[in-house]
């Protein structure tokens, strides 16, 4: 479980990149460059998605939490817009699979979700009392 | 994504002057892109040494620009680094956009 709070993340996509940027520092002396590269993209990815597809009628910021201990790097988005159970059912590494030779067919979206589930070790939701949380967990090197 | 980028030339090298890429900064790539194409550019070079993080939204954005260009037109991936190269390796974009090391590199290629 992450119960601490990292950072309130506003509902806007400029404010993303300097979420991302702190918590790359703050784990750059607990993971290797794979798997700093691998939570980054994880958790830009899971804030678009909040930001893009969110429905908040109050404007609430989207909360991101961190916990680190001696095996993982656990990371949790909470936010007012809750997930759809399902979310994450059929994505992977075979969601992103496509026929090169044929440039026309080639989705140009939707892999987000997928590159969540390929960059880290464990991706669910979490039920926090009537909220689900995405939860996202690293393994340390 | 003015004034992020630089263009010159043919092939068109575009350089990219911000640390990230990403959705806040995907419908500007996208534009820039294929403004390019539209002025018949068939060859560009993406230089994203200065490039630190790329998104999916990003990838988007150069995957539409290469559904423009068609079958013959290339769009080239120059000096990416770990995180990029990553995410290129992933999505199995690698086999859509050429990856190279440095931008003559890209250029030499284009022009074999």
């Amino acid at each position: 479980m992450a119960e601490t709070r990292f950072r309130a993340v506003s509902r806007d996509l400029e404010a993303i990149g300097p979420a991302a940027d702190a918590l790359r520092h703050t784990l750059l002396d607990v993971l290797d460059e794979e798997g700093l590269a691998c939570v980054e993209l994880a958790v830009v990815e899971a804030l678009t998605n909040a930001v893009r597809f969110g429905t908040s009628s109050t404007g609430k910021p989207i909360d991101l939490y961190l916990e680190i201990d001696d095996r993982d790097v656990v990371i949790e988005i909470g936010d007012e817009t809750q997930p759809d159970p399902g979310l994450f059912h059929g994505a992977g590494p075979d969601r992103l699979d496509f026929d090169p030779s044929d440039r026309q067919s080639i989705a140009e979206s939707g892999r987000g979700l997928s590159l969540m589930v390929v960059s880290m070790d464990e991706v669910s939701l979490r039920r926090v009392g009537d909220h689900l949380r995405l939860r996202m967990v690293r393994h340390r090197p | 994504m003015h004034p992020e980028e630089e263009i010159n030339g043919d092939p068109a090298i575009l350089r990219i002057q911000a640390p990230r890429l990403d959705a806040s900064k995907a419908s500007a790539l996208r534009e820039v892109l294929v403004d390019l194409i539209e002025g018949g550019q068939q060859s560009i070079v993406l230089d994203l040494e200065m490039v630190e993080f790329m998104d999916s939204a990003a990838l988007s954005a150069l995957i539409t620009a290469v559904k423009k260009l068609g079958p013959l037109g290339t769009i080239s991936i120059a000096s990416a680094r770990f995180p990029v190269a990553r995410l290129f390796s992933i999505t199995k974009m690698d086999r859509v956009f050429p990856i190279t090391a440095t931008v003559d590199e890209a250029v030499q290629r284009l022009a074999a």
